[in-house]
């Protein structure tokens, strides 16, 4: 199994699910698919980006890849596999308890979206890079302070602002504080989930600019997920589209952007403004009916199929599969 | 904030903690401040009432040698007063006067003693206020004033106890409630819920009508019902902080759920607990003077405040016996109300809702 085909993270027919207990004995009613059957690689040193609208399970993949989706639900299910392949071979993440994932989690780390409450408002920032440092290595304290120091440093703060309080911050700041304790225990993985969307413009740019930066001299490799697709464009390699649960469309994002191929993804890519207003005029609006189905009543068969343009009878009967398109992309649609 | 070395390079910036912050506010709000200070002051004053109202002698000067009654008997006799029993240490102030051989007494600055009945044979107690006794007497020829001084210490020393026994048993099962959830928390609640609508100060008579209840006892009966209330908010406290980010990024670090609920949530989640406490405070206050007034509280001779209060019910024309323990009752209340309003603005991050 061990060979190294260049994949760090290898999530295999994940599926999550939260179930809703209700009535008198609280037995299960019903369940939400969060995540329902995804299958994906991510290359060492690549930025995958991932993008959808909100609640189609892209942040819930992030979190079941660092297994932090206990802790709010106790109740979740989660199946398939999540392989990390590091210098000891493959380990699956999927159904670690929290003792057994201790280990690797050093590897993988999480940067968190909103930069107001990813970091613990009594803590100095010097004891919130730290945390990391205390969990996973055996260093003395000056050589804590020192890494600290240089890790604020790399990340564009100074460390004489190490022992300020979170709230004495701007956001932008916040969240380069929240990279650097990411990047603190030397990480392979970062899974950034939406780490810009709380910030402004100008300020995106600097961190995205410095996600870049940090990724180059650490080889990281990052999932990137995103709403804003103009932001996934400039940063990832290749890109991952959801819908409701589903991975509709995977590929390099220049083909994916150029060449969109699932309809979802052409509605998606049809609804990002372009700086130039004449073009955005000549282009065709895809403009798709109705809501997003909840994820509590999933449509059968396709879960895209009830505002699709092209849907077909038999979309309801069979779960498409994701296939190679031939151009390096691969579609969730066997229309297209 | 003068522990924050001076930075040079710097332009002398002082980094200020939340609870910094609040403390800082708290100290804006004058009237909740101040009286914060004169409930610790009297307080601590109220320690030291044996030596400040008392009928022993702090100091005798006796055939050359100092003796200290406040600490130890003495027999009447010893200090040559016909007396059976204890000396009588005000008479023995005057006997040495007149004597005149260089004895001397050293009475406290307000010289009787909470249990002591000082009948005064022209009139029947209770007697109203005069020079010696300023609150007067109450039924038993006791002074009002020392009772009440000592009363106070009882009244609010139960009131602290019982809210750090309540707080310790509430903050822990609640916050282990809203941090593992589940079926556990389900349970849990359940439990606790029939726990409280447990018909407790129905409870609490019965056991006294068995057992006279002394402090600890009734300290413990008290905190033995009384620590539900916590539970409720200290759980949702950490159904709401678990769910934040900062938490999911220690768990995803790989802290240990000690490091979590002790380092992350738990001080984050104390705001309902220090708010509240100034308030509970006053309620455990009212239920002292309530158990005591019905005669289900502490111990006949001990000072307190709800038998003074009955006393003023049964002698409703000695006006002193009234209006003295409600005032200090009233008084008492009202400046822990005006903390406990303080320690809440202080601790409301909605800074335009706070009442100045």
């Amino acid at each position: 199994m061990m060979g190294d085909n260049g994949n760090i993270i290898e999530v295999r027919d994940l599926k999550v699910r939260y179930p809703i207990f209700g009535g008198l004995f609280l037995s299960k009613v019903a369940e939400i698919k969060a995540v329902d059957g995804v299958t994906f690689d991510m290359e060492r040193g690549e930025t995958l980006g991932m993008v959808g609208e909100s609640g189609c399970g892209k942040t819930t993949i992030g979190r079941a890849i660092v297994n932090i989706l206990q802790a709010t639900a106790p109740d979740v299910v989660v199946e398939g596999n999540i392989f990390l392949n590091n210098e000891d071979g493959q380990v699956d993440l999927a159904k670690m308890k929290r003792k057994e994932m201790r280990p690797y989690r050093s590897q993988i780390q999480m940067i968190f979206q909103d930069p107001f409450a990813s970091l613990n408002p009594r803590l100095t920032v010097a004891r919130i890079v730290e945390e990391p440092l205390l969990i996973h290595t055996k260093m003395s304290r000056t050589e804590r302070m020192e890494r600290i120091g240089w890790l604020l440093n790399k990340v564009g703060l100074s460390p004489e602002q190490a022992q300020r309080y979170p709230h004495e911050f701007s956001g932008g700041q916040r969240q380069r504080i929240g990279i650097a304790r990411a990047l603190a225990t030397n990480p392979k993985v970062i899974i950034a989930d939406e780490p810009v969307s709380a910030l402004d413009v100008s300020i995106q740019a600097q961190v995205i600019n410095l996600l870049q930066d940090l990724q180059d001299e650490f080889g990281l490799t990052f999932l990137f997920i995103a709403h804003d697709l103009s932001v996934v464009e400039h940063i990832s390699k290749r890109i991952a589209v959801m819908y409701l649960g589903d991975l509709v469309e995977l590929g390099p994002s220049t083909i994916v952007y150029s060449n969109p191929k699932h309809p979802y993804t052409k509605a998606l890519l049809s609804a990002v403004p372009l700086p130039d207003p004449k073009g955005a005029k000549a282009r065709e609006r895809i403009i798709l009916k109705g809501d997003v189905p909840s994820p509590l009543a999933k449509p059968s068969g396709c879960g895209f199929r009830t505002r699709c343009p092209i849907a077909r009878e038999s979309c309801a009967k069979e779960v498409p599969q994701l296939r190679d398109y031939g151009d390096g992309t691969k579609v969730a649609c066997p229309w297209v | 904030m003068a522990d924050t070395v001076p930075n040079k390079n710097e332009n002398e910036y002082k980094s200020v903690s939340l609870f910094r912050k609040r403390l800082k506010r708290f100290k804006k709000f004058k009237r909740g401040y101040y009286s914060f200070w004169i409930i610790v002051v009297m307080y601590i004053i109220s320690f030291f009432a044996p030596m400040l109202m008392n009928y022993k002698a702090l100091v005798v000067k006796y055939n050359g040698r100092l003796h200290f009654p406040v600490l130890k008997f003495y027999q009447g006799k010893y200090f040559g007063q016909d007396v059976y029993g204890e000396a009588n240490y005000r008479e023995l102030k005057k006997q040495f006067k007149n004597e005149n051989e260089g004895n001397w007494v050293l009475m406290p600055l307000y010289p009787y003693g909470p249990y002591e009945s000082l009948t005064d044979p022209s009139k029947e107690p209770p007697n109203a206020p005069s020079r010696d006794h300023w609150f007067g007497t109450d039924d038993r020829g006791r002074d009002v004033f020392v009772r009440l001084a000592y009363g106070f210490n009882t009244s609010i020393s139960f009131a602290l106890v019982l809210v750090v026994v309540c707080y310790a048993i509430g903050i822990a099962i609640g916050s282990l409630l809203g941090y593992y959830g589940g079926w556990f928390d389900i349970i849990g609640q359940r439990i606790i819920e029939i726990w409280s609508s447990m018909p407790f100060l129905f409870i609490v008579i019965i056991i006294s009508a068995i057992i006279q209840p002394n402090f600890g006892l009734l300290v413990g009966i008290m905190a033995f019902f009384g620590w539900t209330g916590m539970t409720y908010y200290m759980r949702g406290e950490f159904y709401r902080e678990k769910a934040k980010d900062y938490v999911q990024a220690a768990i995803a670090m790989g802290a240990t759920d000690r490091k979590v609920i002790f380092k992350h949530i738990l001080p984050n989640a104390l705001t309902p607990v220090i708010s509240f406490a100034p308030f509970r405070i006053v309620g455990y206050i009212i239920s002292l003077v309530s158990l005591d007034y019905l005669g289900f509280g502490l111990p006949p001779p001990t000072p307190s405040w709800g038998e003074l209060v009955q006393q003023g019910m049964g002698n409703i024309f000695s006006w002193w016996l009234v209006l003295f323990p409600l005032g200090a009752m009233f008084v008492t209340l009202l400046m822990v109300v005006f903390v406990g309003e303080a320690v809440r603005n202080a601790f409301d991050p909605r800074e335009y809702s706070r009442l100045r």
